[in-house]
């Protein structure tokens, strides 16, 4: 416990001194008890907020413990939402056909230099999806292009045994592929 | 760099949540019908075949806000959308007013309206004071409330999905002051935040509560163990509720809004059209959608068992053409099928 204490920063163990921590539990609402249906441990948490600018909050974990969040300062809320609207250009935008557009551009590149950042999960299944999609409309000379494209690639990417099983499809598509472009 | 933000999308009677819930009686004839949110499920294929089958309003999954607006790679894998990903609206899992405030200035001109999480029973949420801990927490959840209508108005939409309490009573003050703060309208799943899903649906509790709170003229959407369209018309004369929400009936039979009482072939097709259009779905994900739909449709056991063997979404893409006639968007009877189209029916 005491060990818990010394890694939160003075000011806050002061305001926390101040705080009524309040945990109602299953126990307070008489019915519950009967009703939770053998389910152990339903104590509920109310967050305290600590700082209302940032979002920091304690909150109490089943054990009685606290845990802090961390909250978040307007300069970073700000960077992430100006990456947000600027860079990502708001959520992933997929209309039907947006993926033979944007992953053809992909593939035609060279990725050896500038290409998409294959050690990203998300960017290699968007990739993966291509040959998905080329397999399931039945292009399969496409797909097994794709496909032989991209084992090459991700082939080339650090710490493989993550990738592997994602080559091993790969591979199986390309033998079907090629078995059914006849 | 973004000093303004994109501006909030504009609702007009096509898009705007409120309208259609309170006009579906005028212009369908029938109550508004919703397709909730489910964690990991109500990702976009999903909700576009919903849709297809007149679903009103479509959820997404819930997002947590303290990750969105932290974290680009839970931006990526949490939201994605289009154009026709509309009548939409975003739900929040959040407990604190500062992070939804941030969460509804950067999904505000993406969606239609933004659904508060009060009902999410897993205890790791529970533990953050997210979900159902929240309607033991009027105060806060007031708050929020209050603190999004007073920035955004009309301009977005916010509706709260709550759970009944085990005092009935509690659950009317807490409506009461969610419509003090402006709620646009309140969502209430019929059990209380332990009972299980296979116990029924307390619809007398819905209708003990939308009686008590119709003075306000906030619309209420009874969720629950609606599976069909009589399930749907039960609900609404039983609670006289303003429309349904349906979330795990769609998960089988996303049709069910079309009167479908199982899943027609035609939305599994959709729903492959869909996934593999959009992409972005684990092969899991996949396999555990159309398992659904298939436990709808009554498919033979011995192939449903093989469905659930198949490892990679290849393997998943022969299997159907091996066993079904599965066909694509630009194929004749495409997405009409109501039947499996077994290719080598069993005769057991």
């Amino acid at each position: 416990m005491l060990a818990k204490r010394s890694i939160i920063p003075k000011m806050v163990t002061e305001k926390l001194q101040n705080l009524h921590i309040s945990v109602p539990s299953a126990a307070d609402d008489v019915k519950a008890v009967s009703n939770s249906s053998g389910r152990p441990n339903q104590a509920l948490t109310k967050p305290i907020s600590l700082n209302a600018e940032t979002g920091e909050l304690m909150v109490r974990k089943s054990t009685g413990k606290t845990k802090i969040r961390k909250g978040q300062s307007s300069e970073e809320y700000e960077n992430e939402r100006n990456h947000f609207f600027d860079v990502e250009k708001g959520p992933v935008w997929t209309p039907v056909g947006w993926m033979m557009t944007a992953n053809e551009d992909l593939l035609a590149k060279d990725h050896s230099d500038l290409g998409p950042d294959l050690t990203l999960k998300q960017v290699r299944h968007k990739l993966m999806g291509y040959c998905h999609l080329l397999y399931y409309r039945k292009r399969f000379q496409d797909c097994a292009q794709a496909c032989e494209s991209l084992i090459a690639q991700f082939e080339t990417v650090e710490s493989r045994k993550r990738v592997q099983k994602e080559i091993d499809e790969l591979k199986g598509m390309l033998e079907h592929s090629r078995a059914k472009r006849v | 760099m973004t000093n303004v933000p994109p501006p909030v999308r504009a609702l007009t009677k096509k898009n705007d949540p409120l309208y259609i819930i309170k006009s579906r009686k005028l212009t369908h004839n029938r109550s508004v019908t919703i397709a909730g949110p489910m964690v990991r499920y109500s990702k976009l294929p999903f909700r576009q075949v919903c849709r297809h089958y007149n679903a009103d309003i479509v959820y997404t999954p819930m997002i947590l806000a303290r990750e969105f607006v932290r974290n680009r790679h839970a931006r990526m894998a949490d939201f994605s959308s289009n154009e026709s990903d509309t009548p939409l609206i975003v739900q929040v899992g959040v407990n604190n007013t500062t992070d939804l405030l941030r969460f509804a200035e950067m999904v505000a001109p993406y969606c239609d309206g933004i659904g508060i999480n009060c009902g999410c029973p897993i205890k790791e949420q529970i533990r953050e004071g997210i979900g159902s801990a929240l309607i033991y927490n009027p105060d806060l959840l007031s708050e929020m409330v209050s603190a999004v209508k007073t920035k955004y108005g009309d301009k977005l939409r916010l509706e709260t999905k709550i759970r009944i309490h085990d005092n009935w009573d509690q659950t009317v003050e807490l409506c009461h002051r969610l419509c003090d703060a402006g709620v646009d309208w309140i969502t209430i799943h019929g059990r209380t935040r332990t009972t299980r899903s296979s116990v029924p649906v307390n619809l007398e509790a819905i209708k003990y509560i939308t009686d008590k709170i119709k003075p306000r003229g906030v619309p209420v959407i009874a969720n629950g163990d609606c599976f069909t369209m009589k399930d749907f018309q039960k609900i609404i004369d039983y609670t006289g509720v303003d429309g349904v929400m349906a979330v795990r009936g769609l998960l089988d039979n996303p049709a069910l809004f079309a009167s479908y009482d199982t899943c027609p072939w035609g939305a599994l097709e959709l729903f492959w059209h869909y996934a593999m259009e959009f992409g972005g779905l684990p092969h899991q994900l996949l396999l555990h959608h159309l398992h659904c739909m298939f436990e709808s449709m009554k498919l033979e056991k011995h192939l449903h068992n093989e469905l659930m063997d198949i490892k990679t979404t290849t393997q998943l893409i022969d299997w159907f053409d091996r066993n079904f006639v599965l066909k694509r968007v630009d194929e004749v009877g495409f997405s009409e099928a109501v039947e499996i189209p077994y290719k080598n029916q069993s005769k057991v």
